[in-house]
């Protein structure tokens, strides 16, 4: 069998159109069936009534002219009536028939009282248009031994229904032929969809994720599926595409400091020297290690925030408490810096479902950035506030700020601009901001403070509840965190 | 202090078992979680570094078992497994602190040497002193040589963990776990802001200074 054949007689369409197609030959034989019998029924009642009348006719004929005149009446109405069907037979007491055409064997026995007895025989042989078919005949016994047989040939009603029959099966093939027609058709088209969608997933797993299904632009069932499915895997490749970007940027900034760190090492060594100056190298390469590692924590917490929340959904916090806590945290950094930090928390808590760590870690890096570019004298406002079912953080600045078409490019990892090159950082701060606010599926904006950079985040809060309990600022995993190892 | 050391990487162990005993410790080491099981039992010692992914015996169940058998030696997770879950699952399981790999050598003595001195009844202790310097944790009130001191809240909390573990070294990164609640570490080290502050407060004007910064690990408070 041909293969492709053989796929089409397993596709569920087809296997639906020949299901469609017997359970239609069924119900057609069925109701065939139900017709034949219910219309010969009607015709065999007619045909006994006409020759119940017949026979009665003929019996009254005896019993005027006796069974001589019955006889020359037989043969009269033979010729005259053979062309309607209707045939007759006068059987004598010896079983020699006397007069009429019916060809009623010699030794039928008709009951010498009672109801005239039916009797199926045929076909008649002297009726050459009507074989094959069947005579239907009634039969009486007269006084004397003589029985009187009338017949119907029953061709005028057997032929409409032949026909009708022939009708109607040809009508049932070519029914089933366009059902089963119809559900290759469609089997064959599912086929050639599934296969097409196969191949571009062969194709991906190949290696090649460029790899589209096309879409035919019908707008049926199928190309919504291939649109879905095109754009998982535009999201699958953008992932992969980030994970790559991530790890080419962790080989490329991992790479020159551990240079450094090595190349220190190796011309420390290449010479005698005093106590002091292997401390000084040591302590060096002991920095330089930390800087390293540093900026490996600083992409690991990025690809954590990256990978989204895990499984059960966040805690409630207090934003604002949150938010508080790490203000707090850089007052005395901005004092030192003679920087004036001001904090604008509103009135009351702002419940919002967040990562403490991934939060606090976030605002950390946004005031760390703030006090960094914020020039002696300059200030840094931090505001929390609540409207419209939204929680907004801002953090606004009079430093440098950010020019308008270098905010996008902030984003990235290890972007830094040249105007503070000179300034220490790793170049991953405002991604790691970036990846948070994804993390808590939050919007985040870089604004222009005039002058300065306002940072400004957005995040769901949960609707205020009357009388409820404080806002615990760590949620209670991170409080066993917090509290262990004391002592 | 005597220590056992349950790591299945044998280079690392080597440095640590090397690091140890030039500070002064003595450390075993096995690499099986099974043998490090049937050490730790016979509770020679002051504390346990375990690892968490061991042949024999995980970590987490080595730490558990032994809790479960009633055995409190103080144990210390290392782990390269650092996300918060980890942490809580590591801390569930009975272990008194947990370590991120890579880690520097100095914050885990450090830490090792806060497990080991712990004393339990100073964690009840209403008065914590350090030469004549008066931690009242009831009042949250602190005075020198009998001159009040005004602290803020943080400030105060800052305090009364280095008085918790007073002459031992904390690091950096146990304060912003223990004061800040802090995992990880923000870009600028606000922390030694935070302790320059409170030194200014409880050391100057008085003498001898006690808050005492250990270059390159984190600070002591201490009587000279």
């Amino acid at each position: 069998m041909h293969p492709e054949f053989a796929r089409l007689l397993r596709t569920s369409v087809f296997r639906l159109a020949l299901g469609y197609a017997s359970g239609f030959v069924v119900v057609l034989a069925m109701v065939l069936a139900f017709a034949y019998w219910s219309t010969t029924r009607h015709a065999d009642e007619r045909t006994d009534k006409m020759l119940a009348a017949e026979l009665a006719g003929l019996i009254g004929v005896h019993d005027r002219v006796g069974i001589t005149g019955l006889a020359a009446e037989i043969e009269w109405r033979v010729k005259d009536y053979a062309r309607d069907g209707v045939h007759y037979l006068l059987r004598a007491p010896d079983g020699r028939p006397v007069a009429g055409d019916l060809p009623v064997q010699s030794t039928t026995v008709v009951p010498a009282s009672g109801d005239p007895m039916i009797v199926i025989e045929g076909p008649p042989g002297s009726e050459p248009d009507v074989q094959p078919s069947a005579v239907r005949v009634l039969g009486k016994r007269l006084p004397g031994g003589y029985v009187l047989f009338v017949g119907h040939v029953l061709h005028v009603e057997r032929a409409i229904f032949n026909h009708a029959l022939k009708v109607s099966l040809i009508a049932a093939s070519v029914a089933a032929a366009l059902i089963l027609a119809a559900g290759g058709i469609l089997g064959l088209r599912v086929v050639r969809r599934i296969d097409a969608v196969s191949r571009t997933a062969a194709r991906i797993m190949a290696g090649d994720l460029t790899q589209r299904v096309p879409v035919d632009g019908s707008g049926n069932e199928f190309s919504d599926l291939a649109t879905i499915l095109n754009q998982m895997l535009a999201r699958i490749e953008a992932l992969l595409g980030r994970v790559r970007e991530v790890s080419d940027n962790v080989a490329h900034d991992l790479r020159s400091p551990l240079a450094r760190l090595r190349s220190n090492l190796e011309v420390t060594l290449l010479q005698p020297r005093t106590a002091v100056e292997y401390r000084d190298a040591i302590r060096q390469a002991i920095g330089d290690s930390e800087d390293l590692l540093r900026t490996f924590n600083a992409l690991l917490s990025i690809a954590r925030a990256e990978a989204g929340p895990r499984d059960a959904a966040l805690p409630i916090i207090d934003l604002c408490g949150a938010v508080a806590e790490t203000v707090e945290i850089y007052e005395a950094l901005a004092a030192e810096g003679g920087i004036a930090l001001d904090f604008d928390v509103g009135d009351g808590a702002i419940a919002v479902r967040a990562d403490t760590q991934l939060l606090a870690q976030a605002l950390c890096n946004l005031l760390d950035n703030a006090i960094k570019y914020t020039p002696r004298g300059g200030s840094v406002q931090v505001c929390v506030s609540r409207s419209a079912g939204r929680a907004r953080v801002e953090v606004a600045d009079s430093g440098p700020g950010i020019p308008h078409d270098q905010r996008e490019h902030v984003l990235e990892r290890f972007v830094r601009l040249d105007q503070v090159r000179r300034l220490p950082g790793n170049g991953l701060g405002l991604s790691l901001v970036n990846a948070v606010v994804e993390y808590h599926r939050a919007c985040m904006r870089l604004e222009d403070n005039r002058p300065g950079l306002r940072v400004v985040i957005e995040l769901d809060a949960l609707p205020i509840t009357q009388g409820s309990p404080r806002l615990p600022r760590f949620p209670v995993d991170a409080g066993v965190v917090a509290s262990a190892g004391r002592g | 202090m005597r220590l056992l050391v349950v790591e299945d990487d044998e280079a690392a162990a080597a440095y640590l078992v090397k690091g140890l005993a030039e500070s002064g410790h003595v450390a075993d080491h096995t690499i099986d979680g099974e043998i490090g099981l049937r050490l730790a039992r016979s509770g020679d010692y002051d504390v346990l570094v375990v690892d968490r992914m061991l042949p024999g015996r995980d970590g987490l169940s080595l730490i558990a078992e032994l809790r479960r058998e009633g055995i409190h030696t103080p144990t210390l997770i290392l782990s390269a497994l650092g996300a918060v879950d980890d942490r809580v699952d590591g801390l569930r399981a009975g272990s008194d602190d947990y370590l991120v790999k890579p880690f520097s050598f100095s914050e885990l003595l450090a830490r090792l040497e806060s497990l080991a001195r712990r004393v339990r009844a100073e964690l009840a202790a209403a008065h914590l002193r350090v030469a004549d310097l008066d931690v009242d944790r009831v009042n949250r009130s602190v005075s020198r040589a009998g001159r009040p001191i005004r602290l803020q809240p943080r400030e105060f909390r800052l305090l009364e963990y280095f008085a918790r573990h007073a002459g031992q070294v904390v690091t950096r990164t146990m304060l912003l776990e223990h004061v800040w609640g802090y995992n990880f570490d923000p870009q600028t080290n606000v922390v030694d802001v935070h302790v320059s502050r409170l030194r200014a407060k409880i050391d100057k004007g008085f003498d001898p200074p006690l808050l005492e910064t250990i270059r390159g690990v984190g600070y002591a408070l201490r009587a000279p």
